[in-house]
């Protein structure tokens, strides 16, 4: 009779034990046998009801509605020995199903037993999850209350898993490794291999748990002692064969290469067979045997690499060495990069520190060096991009090497600003009118504004790197102020964008400093065109007229050094100027610089020929300058006493006296028109004994002569003051920490205060003698003094 | 989406697949084998018993699926029987104990549940005496056993 016909051909009469189990046999083969195909309802019915009525074969004997008026009192008792019975031949029945399995097993090998097994497996697997359900009537009652009891009593899917486990795959396990590793051995050597079947054969080693199935406990015991272990240490072995032929055949590059390769291969492939829990395991036991082994020699390449700047292969030792971590791995590579760079930043301004340009006056200096420092931290950032993935430890070393060779170098002494001043200077070049050549520098396809913008934002890297950065502020601002007054900006919009870059990197102090000197020459120009307008009815200035006001707390120009007496023709106008002026704004007070301000003239020479003396020479002059050539003009007209055919002949008092200059100013502005020829002096100098006469003869190719440069020697001078303002400053905010942190402490030791201050001062490096300085300071002006018990404690006072 | 069940007697119910899923077993056989035109044979439930069971699970297809392992923790009550339930197994003991042994059979938790309260209702504030009589259960202890067991649950005596 076949499965099916018994099945369906009805459940035998309850109360006949041994013939419903001959039932419930036909259905678990024909279910291990081919569970995929399906049962029918009724079928499956059956053989649930089979199982209630094995269980509870007591109803049978109980008369139709008199289900407590037993006669047995066990009846309890009774439910007990069924299930027990049932539970029993079940484990019997399928204990020699495992058998039959194993016993076919022996007849395979390889890959055929890896088939066989993964066949059997999911059959059995399928099986055992219907059987589970149609036997559920015995897990929910008789297993359950052995559970209650506190028995051990594994359900029917799990004993079908435990049966499996013992009886069949403990047999088979060693082959069926043996067969993984011949496939595994085939891969690796690049063959086709199917390796799924590994998949296969590895999750059932994770579905079988742990020995002891249901207890919750060590789940994964079985897939890591049975397969994992073995697993790794046959890899392993087949891969330190492979590391010894390879360091044996190739250079330490190729090794490189290779390996990198198989790792790549394995982590692929370790995430389609291997359970997740495990892959860290494998990756870490093939690091070691592969990499950690040649760890030293793979380091030594890292600075020939750097050398040459062989990018690929930096960017593959940088992911080779981080499979080992952060530490152990990278922080020598990080050491090295590090060093590296610094090193080249110092040649990089050696290089150009005897170059031609780097003596060529500031501004060139201040390129050639700044376009060294970029040189070297393009390149290098470039690379933290390109090669280490923007490694956040590698970033720290290019900062820390860049901070080295920034600030101490062939051209900067350390502790002197003077990269800080080179920068700023650098950045005025960029600014300021007529430098196109520099600010084309890079990319000629860029528009001019984008070159601007690029190399803003480069120097913005450098400032990053300043020690001194109170260095760089105070001269960027007075190097600003001077383009702002002279007009020599190139664009509002260039100074703008500075200002917003400056403002991500620097103190708010200082950049609304710049901000207020910008918006001060923008109200200049209006408030120069009310004041023409309120001039009133038909008044009209003698000359064009222009002035900026000024704060003097955002400006870094301070008041002329000597007197001056105004020509009557600029008189006028500036009185009234002031007379505006404070008559809007009644509490301030109005400085005029002259030193600072300029005029553009006319000068006509009686023998001059051609177009100079149609239209005159067009000089440009300071005010200075002005004032000591109005007392040479004709039109100084009559009663000035200086009337004679070749204009008025004066000596070097006479003009000390009519301009109210002083002396040096005098001096150094006569000896710049001697020299361009402008006048003549009685004894070829300009000195006390110096009479000077206009030169009548005086001839220049050239209609437009500009005589208000500013000269050399003063922007050294420019330079030593601002250092020195620098200074000032420095004591001054040294000064003020100290208070500040003796204020907040009341009483601190010396070690700690000098400490504290040099931590909460940000802008500069403060120097310990200056901060002595300050202290002895402070103390004089009783700010602090010292405590009475040690001379090493300082208080407070109030 | 409805299912057919038929019972022992032959008679065949289609119900909604909500009604019919309240049985574990049914649950199961549905997820083990997938859906079919078949009816699915009940050999051990007849056709009124399976009315009945019908009648609650239609009842009860809404319900909010019950926590199923906090469920068997919690402590048991029996004086917690909505107003429904006790109307519907307001039926006379025959009955009651078919409809018992078809939930367990069925693995209707609620209702299975519901029939063992019930029946804990009709024990409660009763002397042996009376269970005796109104199951039809023979005395059969003797005197010594009976005298052991009065001694055994003397703390318990009423006094």
């Amino acid at each position: 009779m076949s499965a099916v016909r018994v099945l369906s051909s009805g459940i035998p009469p309850s109360g006949d034990a041994d013939r419903i189990w001959e039932y419930l046999i036909v259905g678990l083969d024909a279910i291990l046998e081919n569970p995929g195909e399906g049962l029918e309802y009724t079928t499956y019915m059956n053989l649930y009801t089979g199982v209630y009525n094995f269980c509870t074969s007591l109803k049978s004997s109980m008369e139709e509605g008199a289900f407590f008026t037993s006669a047995d009192p066990s009846s309890v008792v009774h439910g007990t020995v069924f299930g027990r019975d049932l539970y029993t031949r079940f484990n019997k029945h399928i204990t020699n199903y495992m058998k039959t399995i194993a016993e076919k097993s022996t007849s395979y090998a390889g890959d055929d037993l890896l088939a066989f097994y993964n066949r059997e497996w999911n059959k059995y697997g399928d099986s055992a999850k219907l059987i589970h359900n149609i036997f559920s009537y015995l897990n929910r009652h008789w297993i359950q209350r052995e559970h209650d009891e506190g028995n051990n009593v594994s359900d029917v899917n799990n004993l079908m898993l435990q049966l499996w486990r013992d009886k069949f795959f403990m047999t088979v396990r060693n082959s069926l490794l043996e067969s993984v590793f011949s496939l595994m051995q085939r891969v690796r050597d690049g063959q086709i291999a199917d390796i799924n079947m590994v998949k296969s054969v590895a999750d059932s080693f994770v579905a079988l748990g742990s020995d002891d199935i249901g207890s919750g406990s060590k789940k994964m015991e079985v897939y890591d002692r049975y397969f994992l272990r073995p697993f790794i240490d046959a890899s392993v072995q087949y891969y330190r064969a492979e590391s010894e032929r390879l360091l044996q055949e190739t250079t330490i590059r190729e090794y490189m290469v290779r390996v990198s390769k198989r790792l790549k291969e394995e982590d692929d492939r370790a995430e389609l067979y291997l359970h997740e829990s495990s892959l860290r395991d494998f990756r870490e036991a093939l690091n070691k045997v592969l990499i950690s082994k040649q760890k030293d020699s793979l380091v030594a390449e890292f600075q020939p690499m750097l050398d040459s700047l062989e990018r690929e292969d930096l960017q593959l030792l940088y992911q080779l060495l981080r499979r080992l971590g952060e530490n152990v791995g990278l922080d020598p590579l990080r050491d090295v990069f590090s060093g590296h760079v610094k090193k080249a930043g110092i040649e990089a301004v050696k290089r150009v520190s005897s170059s031609e340009e780097a003596a060529g006056g500031q501004a060139s200096e201040a390129r050639v060096f700044v376009t060294a420092l970029l040189s070297v931290y393009e390149l290098y950032a470039g690379l933290l991009h390109e090669a280490f993935s923007d490694d956040p430890g590698f970033s720290k070393s290019l900062d820390y090497a860049c901070r080295e060779f920034v600030n101490e170098n062939a051209m900067c002494e350390s502790g002197s600003g003077k990269a800080s001043m080179l920068l700023a200077t650098y950045c005025d070049t960029l600014l300021k009118k007529g430098n196109a050549n520099v600010r084309a520098v890079g990319s000629e396809e860029a528009s001019d504004e984008e070159n601007l913008e690029k190399h803003l934002s480069q120097s913005i890297s450098v400032l990053r790197y300043l020690k001194d950065q109170d260095v760089f502020q105070k001269f960027y601002q007075r190097f600003m102020a001077r383009r702002l007054v002279y007009e020599q900006s190139i664009s509002a919009h260039g100074e703008e964008v500075m200002i917003s870059k400056l403002k991500e990197v620097s103190s708010v102090d200082f950049t609304s400093k710049l901000t207020r000197m910008f918006t001060d020459v923008t109200m200049g120009r209006e408030m120069t065109e009310q004041f023409k307008e309120g001039l009133g009815d038909g008044y009209t200035l003698p000359f064009d007229f222009d002035m900026k006001v000024l704060h003097s707390v955002s400006w870094p120009l301070s008041a002329p050094d000597t007197k001056l007496t105004l020509p009557t023709e600029l008189g006028g106008v500036c009185d009234s100027f002031t007379n505006y002026y404070v008559g809007k704004h009644q509490k301030r007070k109005l400085n005029w610089l002259w030193q600072h301000s300029k005029a553009e003239i006319k000068m006509f020479f009686p023998k001059a020929t051609g177009p100079a003396a149609k239209a005159g020479y067009q000089l440009q002059v300071s005010t200075y300058q002005l004032t000591i050539l109005l007392l040479f003009s004709a039109d100084s007209g009559p009663g000035t006493g200086y009337d004679s055919p070749s204009g008025p002949s004066l000596t070097f008092d006479q003009i000390i006296a009519a301009t109210g200059l002083d002396k040096e100013t005098v001096q150094s502005e006569m000896e710049l028109f001697v020299k361009a020829r402008l006048f003549n002096s009685s004894n070829g100098k300009a000195d006390e004994a110096s009479t000077f006469t206009l030169n009548a003869d005086f001839k220049s190719k050239r209609l437009r002569i500009n005589l208000a440069a500013v000269k050399k020697p003063e922007q050294k001078r420019e330079t030593t003051e601002t250092m020195k303002s620098v200074d000032v400053d420095r004591m001054a905010n040294i000064q003020a920490a100290i208070v500040r942190i003796m204020k907040a402490r009341k009483q601190l030791s010396h070690r700690q205060l000098v400490e504290d201050t040099i931590s909460q001062i940000k802008l500069f490096q403060a120097q310990i003698d200056d901060i002595k300085k300050a202290i002895d300071q402070l103390i004089e002006r009783e700010y602090i003094e010292r405590s009475e018990e040690s001379r090493d404690i300082y208080n407070y006072l109030a | 989406m409805s299912v057919k069940l038929s019972s022992s007697d032959g008679r065949e119910f289609e119900v909604n697949m909500k009604v019919a899923t309240q049985s574990a077993l049914i649950k199961n056989l549905l997820y083990d084998l997938g859906e079919t035109d078949e009816a699915i044979p009940l050999p051990n439930v007849n056709g009124n018993v399976l009315e009945k069971i019908i009648e609650y699970c239609t009842h009860h297809m809404d319900d909010p699926p019950a926590l199923n392992e906090e469920y068997d923790d919690l402590p048991k009550r029996s004086d917690d029987i909505e107003p429904w339930d006790e109307k519907f197994i307001d039926v006379d003991q025959e009955l009651l104990f078919e409809i018992l042994l078809a939930s367990n059979y069925m693995d209707i938790k609620p209702l299975l549940d519901l029939g063992c309260k019930t029946v804990a209702n009709m024990i409660r504030n009763k002397s042996a005496e009376e269970i005796r009589k109104m199951f039809n259960i023979e005395e059969d202890f003797t005197e010594e056993e009976k005298e052991q067991i009065r001694r055994e649950n003397e703390w318990a005596e009423d006094r």
